[in-house]
């Protein structure tokens, strides 16, 4: 139905009363917004009708004028829990004399602009029938409503109505298909509506893949033996499945480890759902938290908060070993929240996949994948449209941060400062890979791809791309990526037949970092990472820029050492560590037991297999393993994390000298390091402590030296390394007093994750100011 | 011979150089039909199709455990032919020697050679020589042309590979690649790491009566993904490899692990790859694992249709089950780990 067919231009207006047409865009698909409208215009005694179109909701009333205003007014004001309208387009239309207020059905044929609605928890009406032993919904695990459930993770496509979804395929019951069009229920148009009726079931299957003919109803009960007495269970959950068992029970906790071959890396704990607004004594014995912090674990989009480890916990030491912090999450789903109910225990809730690989998403993926790992799956007959990791947030320097955005964050939506001429895509890094879309003054960030190594992370990647796209119906022209031709995502763009333009890694950071908070004046800005390729065909990672995006000048970077044995070197901190002694002529004797044979030196001296770098990264590696005998890793960054966990107090520093190599370019020598981090004498703690303090004081140091020289207000903290919860504060301690104003990502991530998002962002950049130059010159 | 090294002069076509012919060419490499008097071998060839190829060695050092350039000079040129479906008849042989190489090295490649030829059963049939400035050269270049003759049972067609195809592979790959990087930078090592560097047509001969062997290749420079990037892409399919499948001395796993290389890139150089149809793979697996250097023959991976959404098409199952991409190789790969 068109707008056209609606509002006949034919029909007399009478002069008491008036007809408006209004757009609202923003979030108001997917959050209850239309029942809203409706109930608001019955309210009013307001005729018409409102319509949901591709990207916006229509709101044709008529009736008395004063009252329209208000109508309009209220709308905006007293919009339900997740929906935020903003009114795009209101105009006088003429009267066409409704006789009620009608809910139209969705209309596709018009493309406004797209929101997509995120996956949410439960809303405390939905709980409260899930805890009512009368309702029909009563520990119905699919239970939701117009406000929450599931709704990114099942789309298939815009507007966002039930045909659009995965629920598709369940024809609703006389019960739900009354609340589903009626007006005044808190269900209408709840598309993944659902009753242990007509909706979604459980199964629950054995290692074998053979179902073991549990009742839907008895599979909480069921499961939460089983967990008790120390099984793994994989149990789809919204975005894919989660790997649950016992968090407290040591045996099960390591087998776990063992089995997914996951030796070191955290896993994430779930608590059972705490009742009311009483916080649970047994997540307080854990870990600590603040307020804010716990607000976080409660909202809507449930992420993983990483918490500070107590003494007093009972989780099981593999849980997060040798590391200060336990990731922590509340039941994301309702059949989470009764599972753990009923163990009422901490329970292991780790993202079900091989190494590398995105989650599982579907049965005979997970028995395939998790073969060997679960003994149990439980499995439910509505299909996840696309894998949605939980999102992890950490608190650092007094803000709380996204390390990885997922779901209930993701697709995340930005708007850009400029319009951007071309529809653009931006492909990002190779790891913590994100993609984003660009379009007019639109900036759309997928949700974590994870590491583009495997198959079936790059599988995900280019779903992602189409997927994007054909949601929000845009289709890019261009592509940006990273320099590195070594990335997928990189060569993915070669390949693409868009017009490809290439972004420095760290000037990428540096950029999503100035996008965040506004800067438009030159600034300072640190990127410390892992390793990114440098404009000068090193390896950069421990970078100052100064300037906006488009114009970073490379100003400070850590004096260059070589590393050997190329991605080894990421892997096995020895190697960083070994890299700086050979460099600086130092003999130490973690060599003997890592380069037993001096074959890793034979070959660092003939640069076999060897890269210049400057990376912060690194040199935390490197401090990981000289002061903590860390020497090969199972994770990413797991030298620092334990390193960084041994730090309690802020001792003196050892200053780092900043030498000029020209009169724009100085050099960090971190060789006065050495001597600490190689003294027998010293603790592991003392040692964390004055490397972290030293690598936070020439923070300042350099920020004092710039000062006189370049002007700037705002100085950046940007790049994995910075997920460094003592360096930042430190960082912020030292510069407490200065006029500057020192910041670190918020919004985005600070790590990988982001790159996509300044791709865009500078890309935008350098291309307008190509555009000016070339209008400069043609009016010249 | 008085002279302990290459002087220009052993280049200048006088007395040197005849002298050099006939007491280092002619007396150790030796052969019957090796003519050095005219100036052009003379030879009878059946018949029938014939193959003929041409490359040229450059290996640093020129000595490695397991050969040096002279034998690689003959076995590359040899299995060119081998795997092309050819029995391997004659060499020509060029040498490109730079001033200062000690007569020593040079007698030892030379006899290398001769001895390769002989149990490649291949004729050394004309040779050339120059020598260059020294500086201009890295010791000794070698070219070698063969002519072989087709064995007309062979139906070797890169044009017959089909998804469903098996990849099979006669021995444990990279050795070749990791011995010679282990000599020419003077490791220290008492590695007893050699190189495969051998012949591979008996491999050929032992399988290729059998009907379902499509295409055969020998993974030198490039290693086996680029052998299999090679085939990808004239094929227009993609390749799957099974990490866990694949034979790989401990000693070139440690090796690699240790300097962070990738074994799949290093060279072999007595290694073939053959693809065959899946009925046949045990067959060919069989017949290999009883041929010298052949016991450690495995199938190894399998010809899938082409996955459009890729911009690789040669990929490998880890040992975890997992799956990554077999990039082309790079100049100079850089590390992504950020
Ligand atoms: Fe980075
Ligand atoms: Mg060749
Ligand atoms: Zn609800
Ligand atoms: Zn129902």
């Amino acid at each position: 139905m068109t707008l056209q067919t609606i509002v006949s231009p034919l029909i007399p207006q009478p002069a008491d009363s008036a007809a408006q047409l209004a757009c609202f865009m923003g979030i108001v698909q997917g959050v209850g917004f239309r029942p809203f409208v409706y109930r608001l215009a019955i309210g009013y005694g307001l005729t018409g009708w409102v319509q949901n179109r591709v990207g916006a909701v229509y709101v044709h009333v008529e009736g008395d004028r004063a009252c329209l205003n208000t109508f309009f007014q209220e709308i905006v004001v007293n919009a339900p829990g997740h929906a935020s309208p903003l009114l795009h387009t209101l105009q006088d239309v003429p009267v066409r004399h409704y006789d009620n207020f009608a809910v139209l059905r969705s209309a596709s044929e018009s493309h406004g602009p797209i929101t997509v609605p995120q996956d949410t928890y439960l809303c405390t009406a939905c709980i409260s029938e899930f805890n009512t032993p009368e309702n029909p919904r009563y520990q119905y695990p699919f239970i939701n409503c117009s406000h929450c459930g599931p709704r990114y993770s099942i789309i298939t496509g815009m507007p966002y109505d039930r045909s659009n979804t995965s629920m598709t395929a369940f024809s609703l019951c006389t019960r739900c298909e009354a609340e589903y069009s009626d007006p005044t229920n808190r269900r209408f148009h709840a598309e993944p509506i659902a009753c242990p009726t007509c909706g979604p079931k459980l199964t629950v299957k054995d290692h074998t893949g053979h179902d073991l003919g549990v009742e839907s109803t008895s599979v909480v009960s069921f499961i939460a033996e089983q967990l008790t007495a120390g099984a793994i269970v994989a149990m789809k959950s919204v975005g894919g499945y989660h790997l649950l068992c016992d968090a407290t029970n040591d045996t099960v906790v390591r087998q776990l480890r063992l089995k997914k071959n996951r030796l070191h890396k955290p896993f994430a704990v779930m608590y059972p759902e705490p009742q009311g607004n009483a916080v649970s004594t047994m997540l307080a014995s854990d870990v600590s938290f603040t307020d804010d912090e716990w607000r976080t674990l409660c909202s809507d989009s449930r992420p993983v908060v990483l918490l500070p480890k107590r003494a007093s916990s009972l989780l099981a030491d593999d849980v997060a070993p040798a590391l200060a912090c336990h990731g922590v999450m509340l039941p994301c789903s309702a059949l989470h929240r009764s599972v753990l109910d009923m163990v009422n225990r901490p329970l292991i809730a780790t993202s079900a996949n091989l190494s590398g690989e995105p989650v599982v998403i579907n049965e005979q993926a997970a028995h395939k994948k998790l073969r060997g790992i679960a003994d149990y799956y439980v499995h439910h007959d509505r299909p996840i449209v696309r894998p949605l990791d939980d999102s992890v947030i950490k608190t650092s320097a007094g803000a709380l941060r996204p390390i990885r955005i997922g779901r209930g964050i993701a697709p995340l939506e930005l708007t850009l400062p400029v319009a951007i001429d071309r529809p653009t895509l931006a492909v990002g890094a190779h790891q913590k890979n994100t993609v984003s879309l660009a379009w007019n003054d639109r900036l759309v960030v997928s949700p974590h791809i994870g590491d583009l190594t495997s198959v079936a992370s790059q599988q995900l990647f280019d779903e992602t791309i189409t997927d994007l796209q054909r949601l929000y119906g845009v289709c890019a022209e261009v592509v940006v990526c990273d320099k590195h031709s070594g990335y997928a995502s990189t060569r993915w763009a070669e390949c693409s037949g868009l017009d490809v333009m290439r972004v420095q890694h760290h000037e990428a950071h540096a950029s999503a970092w100035a996008f965040e908070y506004g800067v438009t004046e030159a600034s300072v800005v640190f990127v410390w990472d892992g390793v990114g390729l440098g404009n000068d065909g090193h390896l950069w990672g421990g970078e100052v820029f100064y300037g906006t995006p488009g114009h970073w000048r490379r100003m400070v970077s850590f004096k260059p050492f070589t590393l050997q044995g190329a991605e080894q070197a990421g892997r096995a901190p020895w190697r960083s560590a070994a890299a700086l002694c050979w460099q600086e002529g130092v003999l130490w004797p973690g060599l003997e037991h890592c380069d037993p044979d001096g074959w890793v030196h034979h070959a660092w001296q003939q640069s076999i297999n060897c890269h210049s770098s400057s990376s912060a990264g690194r040199l935390f590696d490197a401090a990981a393993a000289f002061g903590l005998a860390v020497y090969t890793t199972t994770y990413e960054a797991q030298g620092p994390m334990m390193f960084e966990s041994l730090v309690t107090d802020k001792p003196a520093t050892i200053s780092l000298p900043i030498v000029p190599v020209n009169d724009s370019f100085w050099q960090i020598d971190w060789a006065p390091l050495l001597p600490l981090l190689l003294d027998t004498q010293c603790s592991a703690k003392h040692k964390a402590e004055i490397f972290h303090a030293s690598m936070a004081g020439v923070v300042s140091e350099v920020i004092g030296l710039l000062g006189p020289h370049f002007p700037f207000e705002c100085v950046g903290l940007t790049g994995g390394v910075f997920q460094n919860q003592t360096l930042v504060s430190w960082i912020q301690d030292t510069t407490e007093d200065q006029v500057f104003k020192i910041t670190l990502p918020q919004e985005l991530p600070v790590n990988d994750g982001a790159i996509s998002i300044g791709q865009i962002v500078e890309h935008i950049a350098t291309s307008t100011c190509m555009c000016n130059a070339l209008t400069t010159e043609m009016t010249e | 011979m008085t002279e302990e090294y290459i002087s220009l002069a052993h280049g200048n076509g006088g007395r040197l150089t005849r002298e050099l012919i006939d007491k280092v060419f002619v007396q150790y490499g030796q052969h019957p039909l090796l003519d050095t008097v005219n100036d052009a071998a003379t030879m009878s060839l059946p018949n029938q199709t014939i193959c003929m190829t041409t490359d040229s060695f450059t290996v640093q050092p020129l000595e490695f455990p397991g050969g040096n350039v002279g034998s690689l000079a003959v076995h590359g040129t040899v299995n060119d032919l081998s795997v092309s479906g050819a029995t391997p008849l004659y060499l020509s042989t060029s040498f490109i020697i730079e001033e200062g190489v000690s007569m020593a090295c040079l007698i030892r490649v030379v006899k290398a050679m001769a001895e390769a030829a002989h149990k490649a059963n291949v004729s050394i049939v004309t040779g050339d020589t120059k020598v260059v400035p020294k500086g201009q050269g890295g010791g000794i270049y070698i070219n070698t042309a063969g002519i072989g003759l087709k064995r007309t049972h062979t139906q070797f067609d890169i044009k017959r590979l089909s998804a469903g195809d098996h990849i099979v592979v006669s021995g444990p790959i990279g050795d070749h690649g990791v011995a010679v990087l282990l000599a020419r930078d003077e490791f220290g090592l008492d590695s007893q790491l050699i190189s495969d560097c051998a012949s591979v047509y008996p491999f050929v001969e032992a399988i290729d009566t059998i009907d379902g062997v499509k295409f055969l290749r020998d993974p030198t420079r490039g290693g086996i993904a680029m052998a299999m990037h090679e085939m990808a892409q004239a094929t227009n399919l993609s390749i799957r490899l099974n990490e866990a499948a694949i034979p790989l001395s401990g000693q070139v796993e440690s090796v690699c692990n240790m300097l962070g290389f990738d074994p799949y890139y290093l060279a072999c150089e007595g290694r073939v790859v053959a693809v065959v149809a899946p009925e046949v793979s045990e067959e060919v697996v069989r017949r290999w694992q009883v041929c010298e250097h052949g016991q450690n023959a495995a199938t190894i991976g399998e010809v899938l249709p082409r996955q459009e959404q890729y911009h690789c098409p040669v990929s490998l199952v880890t040992h975890i089950g997992g799956e990554r991409l077999l990039d082309e190789l790079e100049d100079d790969p850089l590390p992504r780990i950020c």
